[in-house]
Parts: structure tokens; sequence; C-alpha cells
């Protein structure tokens, strides 16, 4: 058990170190501080300029905490495209370390990247576009992050798995940020979206996520949000597990055919 | 006239490692290089790996800055006039990279032919000519993508020729071909000569270098260390011939004795798996056979013969002989 | 002259065959674009028919073209890298501005698709009318814009070559502009000290011309002569500061040696 753990936190650490942090400390800043204001800043000024100074805080929130998405999601499956560049997937696969402990390992890193995407987000809210903390129950906001970084990994297995059988990974990737970003009350409330789309945004455990955080920060308990929470941790079970066997069976495949890349 | 003329030419290297703490590291790629290249003339480069061969190559087609020294191609000096140099020379590297991969053989061509301002018209006819010329006319209008190695190789000598070079740098054009596709290409340089090109050659074939060259330079640690004719090179090392022994399973100990012996003449040895091919280059032949077979007593020897000796043998000595 | 035009008209050219070669890139290029211009489709649900048809739709189409833009060429130069074509393109007479000009302008106008798509989209299922007053001030206007973007890219052309993780400051310098252009609200809504930055950026002022040349007489209007001015004037600073940084680059590429790393 001890063993495992280490070695899960070394393969964090390479995996994190290795795809960019310290290779590109400039790139990395970038991607980590700057796109997450210059974003935030489109859709807070196209909100006061089109609905009106009090929704300011709605639309804040709401793209601060996607960056959880934007950090967990395409953390994930970047870091698969990251291999695959390198070649490295081939013999990453074909090693006989336990498959959920290479998902761990990225997801751990991921999720607490997502963490500090998200905390990063909030700050710039609290600094440059107007959200008060004052009635904030951070505990029950920790919590709310938490689980919303933790439970998009299984978005992200998906996300990841389908991308085993694609050239590049950033479309399959890219898509699935912006339908998150479009679906999951980032923006604008759910119940603006036709009807017909709605039933998409319910199984995205960040639409439950944005909402549990927006109240939290407006004082809702743990106690309050726990309902919220309860269905993001079961959509990230049966996501996590569709996305396991997705990747299993492209695995299969991609050993019968001989090719793991198929372009 | 001089088509290359090259005075005292260096090229230095700087790297940077690490992030935190940036080290610097200066490589000493070619250092003090002066030859000159004639109108029409096959000249090679060779030299071990690292010589320098692509960095002289890559300054003299004004992909880089030279450090120190004077070039002049077409008496134009690389550094200051760039542009005009660009204009009457072409560059072939080895290998497949450099082409577009998504795009035909024939649209590869065509674009290259307006980067250098062909006029239209003479580009569609010379197109169509160098396509047939490397006999790719058939399979012109294919992604490269789909090319052989060998293929794209050969697309390379059309997009080297597409705008009629005065001089063409060549860097290792035959490297990783099969028999068949390097001779092709051989044939192909040889052909260019016959039109009065200039060609610039750069391999590590020394066979290849002594069927076409006319002269050969031979680079080692950024410095010249000969420049001749394949011919006077050869009389260089002295007027010897080479001792070659085939053994199976020499000892380790048999090959320093032998060394240690036969101090005065060159010895190098080649092993092929349990087999060894040991080339002694003596000005005496026949005393160094009865020597051989006295001190290789005990040892199998397979074959014991007396030739010639090749650009090959005159290569590892010059390259070897001052391990300094 | 006529050589650079040859080698301009190349780049186009290959750049559509690179286009055709594959035929999904331009949806990739500009999906986020488009995805933003939904969430605006939304944010503008209540906005009167005109004010939507010149935030949303310009906007979207601004966007696009930028994305594409920006996105293309840094691919462009990513792939040049990667197959070691520029090793080669770099030592023809060719100059790598023309090169990217031709690029350049051609992602740009592929952008446009952006727009295209929103328009279809508000005319079909938003019952919005699209109506211009002044067409040629409009089509002038749009061409400006069109360009004005195609020589952000063309400028930003050295910083690709010089850097070997382009795509990594993508999505940084793509909604850098969103933000401050005004593609999608007036620049008015920014606050004052981060204004500065719009007034710098050409397409900021093609683009209140474009909103501008859908009132009637527009090319008599001072205003909008005005916009226009201004955009061709930044359009030419940064035309002069793409021309001397190209040369810049192209010196330190050829003492560093960094044009054929991966
Ligand atoms: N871009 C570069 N940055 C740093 N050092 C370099 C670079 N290119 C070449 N070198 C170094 O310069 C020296 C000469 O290299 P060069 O490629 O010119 O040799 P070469 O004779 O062509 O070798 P080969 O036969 O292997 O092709 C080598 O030590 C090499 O490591
Ligand atoms: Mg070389």
């Amino acid at each position: 058990m001890i063993r495992q753990i280490k070695l899960l936190i070394r393969m964090s650490v390479t995996v994190f170190t290795a795809i960019y942090a310290w290779q590109r400390p400039a790139s990395y800043l970038t991607i980590k501080f700057i796109v997450p204001f210059l974003q935030m800043s489109f859709f807070v000024y196209l909100a006061k300029f089109t609905l009106g100074p009090d929704k300011l805080a709605y639309v804040a929130i709401g793209n601060a905490v996607q960056l959880v998405a934007f950090n967990t999601l395409m953390g994930v499956a970047m870091t698969m495209a990251g291999e695959k560049w390198n070649g490295t997937l081939q013999t990453l696969l074909t090693t006989p370390a336990n498959r959920l402990m290479i998902f761990a390992s990225r997801a751990l890193v991921h999720v607490l990247d997502g963490i500090a995407g998200a905390v990063i987000g909030l700050l710039y809210a609290g600094l440059f576009f107007g959200v008060s903390f004052a009635q904030t129950d951070f505990l029950a906001l920790a919590v709310v992050l938490f689980i919303s970084s933790l439970t998009l990994t299984g978005l992200g297995l998906i996300v990841a798995s389908l991308s085993l059988f694609t050239r590049t990974v950033e479309p399959i990737m890219n898509t699935a940020y912006l339908l998150i970003f479009l679906l999951a009350g980032i923006n604008f409330p759910v119940e603006q979206l036709p009807v017909w789309l709605r039933p998409l945004s319910y199984l995205i455990p960040l639409t439950y996520g944005v909402e549990a955080a927006r109240q939290a920060i407006a004082g809702a308990s743990l106690a309050l949000l726990s309902s919220s929470l309860l269905i993001m941790l079961g959509l990230f079970l049966a996501e996590g597990t569709l996305g396991y066997y997705i990747f299993t069976y492209f695995e299969r495949l991609s050993k019968r055919l001989g090719t793991l890349e198929m372009t | 006239m001089n088509v290359v003329q090259v005075q005292e030419l260096t090229r230095i290297y700087t790297t940077t490692q690490g992030f935190l703490k940036q080290k610097k590291r200066d490589i000493l790629a070619v250092d003090g290089v002066s030859f000159e290249v004639n109108q029409g003339e096959l000249f090679g480069m060779l030299g071990p790996n690292g010589a320098g061969k692509t960095t002289t190559i890559k300054i003299l087609t004004t992909l880089l800055l030279p450090t120190a020294g004077r070039a002049l191609v077409m008496g134009h000096d690389i550094s200051r006039e760039s542009q005009a140099v660009r204009r009457q020379i072409n560059v072939i590297y080895g290998g497949e990279r450099g082409l577009y991969r998504r795009l035909t053989g024939q649209q590869n061509l065509l674009y290259t032919a307006d980067l250098y301002g062909v006029e239209p018209p003479i580009a569609q006819k010379r197109v169509a000519e160098l396509l047939e010329l490397v006999g790719l006319d058939k399979r012109a209008d294919e992604r490269v993508e789909n090319y052989s190695r060998g293929m794209a190789q050969r697309l390379h000598i059309a997009r080297g020729l597409i705008n009629d070079p005065s001089v063409i740098f060549m860097d290792e054009p035959t490297i990783g071909l099969d028999p068949e596709a390097a001779h092709f290409i051989r044939q192909r340089i040889k052909w260019l000569t016959g039109q009065g090109k200039t060609v610039f050659l750069t391999t590590h074939d020394l066979w290849e270098a002594d069927q076409l060259c006319d002269r050969i330079a031979i680079l080692k640690k950024g410095k010249i260390i000969a420049l001749d004719t394949p011919r006077e090179l050869r009389r260089l090392v002295g007027d010897v011939q080479v001792v070659e022994v085939e053994t199976f399973g020499m000892p380790e100990e048999k090959r320093a004795g032998l060394e240690a012996a036969l101090k005065t003449s060159f010895v190098s040895v080649a092993t092929y798996g349990p087999k060894q091919t040991i080339a002694i280059q003596t000005q005496n032949p026949n005393e160094v056979t009865a020597q051989v077979q006295q001190l290789l007593k005990g040892v199998k020897v397979l074959n014991i013969r007396v030739r010639e000796q090749s650009l090959e043998d005159v290569y590892l000595r010059l390259v070897q002989e001052d391990k300094s | 002259m006529k050589h650079h035009l040859q080698v301009f008209r190349a780049a186009v050219r290959m750049t559509i065959w690179d286009y055709l070669a594959q035929p999904m890139w331009p949806f990739w290029l500009t999906i986020t674009p488009f995805a933003f211009a939904l969430v605006a489709v939304f944010l503008y649900r209540d906005a009167p028919p005109k004010t939507f048809a010149l935030y949303v739709v310009l906007g979207s189409g601004a966007m696009g073209m930028w994305a594409s833009a920006l996105g293309g060429c840094s691919f462009s130069m990513m792939q040049e890298r990667r197959w070691g074509t520029i090793v080669y393109t770099f030592t023809t007479p060719a100059s790598q501005l023309w090169i990217a000009a031709g690029r350049s302008l051609v992602h740009a106008v592929i952008g446009l698709m952006t727009l295209a798509e929103i328009a279809l989209i508000s005319v079909l299922f938003l019952g919005i009318q699209l109506t211009i007053a002044s067409p040629v001030a409009f089509l002038l206007a749009v061409l400006l814009t069109i360009l004005a973007f195609a020589v952000i890219g063309l400028f930003l052309n050295s910083f690709f070559m010089l850097t070997r993780s382009a795509s990594d400051w993508q999505n940084a310098l793509s909604r850098f502009l969103y933000v401050f252009c005004g593609v999608m609200y007036p620049i008015s809504v920014l606050p004052d000290w981060l204004r500065p930055f719009s007034y710098v950026l050409a397409p900021t002022w093609s683009l209140k011309a474009i909103r501008l040349s859908v009132e009637p007489g527009a090319l008599g209007n001072s205003d909008y002569l005005m916009n226009i001015g201004l955009t061709l004037l930044l359009t030419m600073v940064y035309l002069l500061l793409a021309w001397y940084l190209q040369g810049v680059t192209e010196h330190k590429l050829r003492i560093s040696a960094e044009l054929e790393r991966i």
C-alpha cells in the first residue's frame, strides 16, 4: 500500500514536471495566470454590457469555477497527447503497472491543478470584478471546488480515451471543453438553454459545482449543498467507469490491430 | 573562377542548458577553415561525425552566420550579400525532411519555384523535366506523405535544381538509401557536373567520394587535415600497400601484440562477430606478411592477401593518426 | 517587387492547398470563437436586433478571423519546423515576410466562416434581419478589418519563428484581442486603465467603422472616416514594425541556429 502510494506520487510528479511546468516556465505562467484573466474579462465585460452591472458576480464566479474544467479536463487529456507525442504512450500502456494507477497519477496532479486554477480565478473575481466574499462559507467552497475538480476527471478520462483513437487530441478535447463551457451554466443559467439540450447539462458534474460554488460564496453551508455534491460524486463514478471501459476497449482493439495511433 | 572561396571560417555554437541556473557552453564546430572550389568541380568533404561538415554547408548556404572568417559564393559575401548568394545556389540535406508532406510532389516543386522567383511558364516546364529526371513523373500527383524514403530524396534532388543553381550543396544525399537508390542519385550528381554545375558534397561513403569527387577535403574537429584529389590523397600517406588478414576468434592480447610489433605500419582492426579483419598499411608487404604469420601463430587465419590501398584506408589513417 | 508578389501569390496558393488537404482544419481553428459567440447569443437574447447584429454577428466574424489568423499562422510555422521545410525556405531568396503575408491573409479570410455560421443561426433561428445602409462603406471597413488581422498575424510571424512553443501563447493572444478590440461590446465598458490597449489595436477602429457603416451616408461621416484613417495608420505602423522585427529575427536565427530545433 505504502509502496503504491509512493509510486503514485512519483508518477504524478514526473507527469507534472515532464509536461510543462519546468520545461516552459513562461508558457506555464501564461496559461495559468494570463489566459484565465483575459477569458474572465471578456465574459464579464460582455455581461456588463448586455445584462448590466448586477449580473457581473454570476458571470465572474462561473468563469472562475470553470477553470477547474479548463485545467482538469485539458490536463488529463493533454497528458495523453503529450505522451503520445513523445511516443511514450506505447511503452506506458504495455507496462504491467496497474491501469488505474496510470489514471490516478494523472488525475491527482490535475485535480490539484484544477483547484489552483479556480482559486486564482476567484481571486481575480474578488480583486477586479467586484465579487464579495464577505458571506462566504470557505469550508463549503473548498469542498465544492475539490469535488468539482475531482468529478471532472471522469469526463476527462472519457475524452482522453476517445483521443487515443485520433491523430491529435486537441480537437476532441477542445470540443468537450467548449461543450461544458456552453452547457454547464457558466455564463447563463441552464434554464435558458433549449429544452432538448438541458439533459446534457445535467450529466456534467460541473453544472452542479458552479451553482454550489455560487451558493457557498453567498453563504450556503456544506449541509445545504450536500445533495449537489452527492449527485456529482454519483456522476463521477458512472463516467469514470465508462471512461475506463472505453479505454480498455480501445486498448484491446489497438493491440489486435497492432497499432495504437489510428490516423 | 573560384565559385566558393573560404577564408579562416570559424563557427562557434553557444548553447544554454537548464532554466534556473543557465549554463552556457561553446562548441567550436568549424575552426579556421580555408579552401576554394572551382567552377564545374565536384568537391567532396569527408570527416567523422561532428567534424563540422554540415555546419560548413549551413554557413555557405546562408542559413547560419560564421562567428569569424569570410566566405564568398559566386563572388558574393555570404554574410552581407545573402540574397545574391541565395539566388544562385541550392542545397539538399540528406533524409526525407524538408518537404511539405501534405502536398503532392508537383505542388512542392511549384511552390519552391515561386520562392526562387522562377518565371511561371519556365517553372511549369522545368518541373515536368525535373520530375522526369528523378523518375517521379508518374507519381507527381501523389502526396509526399505516401512517398518512400528514396522517392522523397529523389524529389529533393529535383527541388534542389528548381532554380537552375550554379552551385549545389549536398549534405549526405545518399544517406539511408538502398544501393539502387543511392546509385541513382550518384548518377544524377555526376550528370550535374557534366552540365557545368559546381557541386559541394559531403558523405560518409568513401567509395562514393572516391568515385565522384574531383577533390576531397578531410575535416576533423573543425579543421581541414587534408585536401587533394583522391589520387593524390592516396599518395599522401606514401607509396603503401595493404596487407589484409582475416582471422577467426583472435584474442585481445594478440591484437595489442600485433600493434606493438608493427609500430611503423598503420594497423586497423574491424570486427565482424567472431571474425576480424586486420588491415596493415605498409611499404614492405612481403616482410609484413611474414611477420604477421609469425605473430599470429595459434590464431585461426582464414585469409591473407595484399591489395592496393583504398580511400578508406587513407581516410582512416588520416583521421586516426594523431589521436590528440 | 515582382518577385515579392510572386512569393505572396505562391504562399496564398500553398495555404489553400494545405486547407484542401485537411478540410476539417478551418472548423477546428474557429471552434473556440464559435462557442464564445454562442455564449454571446444567449447573453444578447434581450438586446434589440440591431445591437445583436452589430455585436454578436459582426463580433463573431472578427473573433473567427483573429482565431484563424493566429492559430493558422502559428500552426503553419510549427509545421514548417516539424517538417524541416523552414530550413529550406529560409535560404531561398524569398522574403519570409511575404510568405507570411500570403498565409496570414488566407487564414484571416477563412475565419469569416464563423461569421457565416453565426449569421445563419441568427437569421434562421432568431429571425434577426441584417440590413446594411452603405454597402460600399461596409465592404471597405470589412476589407480593412481582414487586413488589420492579417497584418497582426504578419507582425507575430517573427515571434513564431523564434519560439518553439507558439501554440502555448495562442490562447493568451487570441483572448487578448477578444477583450480589447471591442469585438462583442463597445470598448467603453472597459475600465479606463485597460482602454489604452484597445487604442493601439487596429481592429478596434476598423470594427467601429463597420458598425458606423450600417448607418446611411457613412462614407460622408467624419467619424467613419476617422476610424478608417486610424485603422490604416496603425496597420502601417504594424507593417513597419513587422518588417523591422523580421530582419532582426532572421539575423538572430543565423547566429543562434535555433531554427532547426523542433
Ligand atoms: N544547432 C547546434 N547547436 C549546438 N551545437 C551544434 C549545432 N549543430 C551542430 N552542433 C555541433 O557542432 C559540431 C559539428 O556538427 P556538424 O553537424 O557540422 O558535424 P558533421 O560533420 O556534419 O557531422 P555528421 O557527420 O554527424 O553529420 C558538433 O559537435 C555538433 O554537436
Ligand atoms: Mg552532418
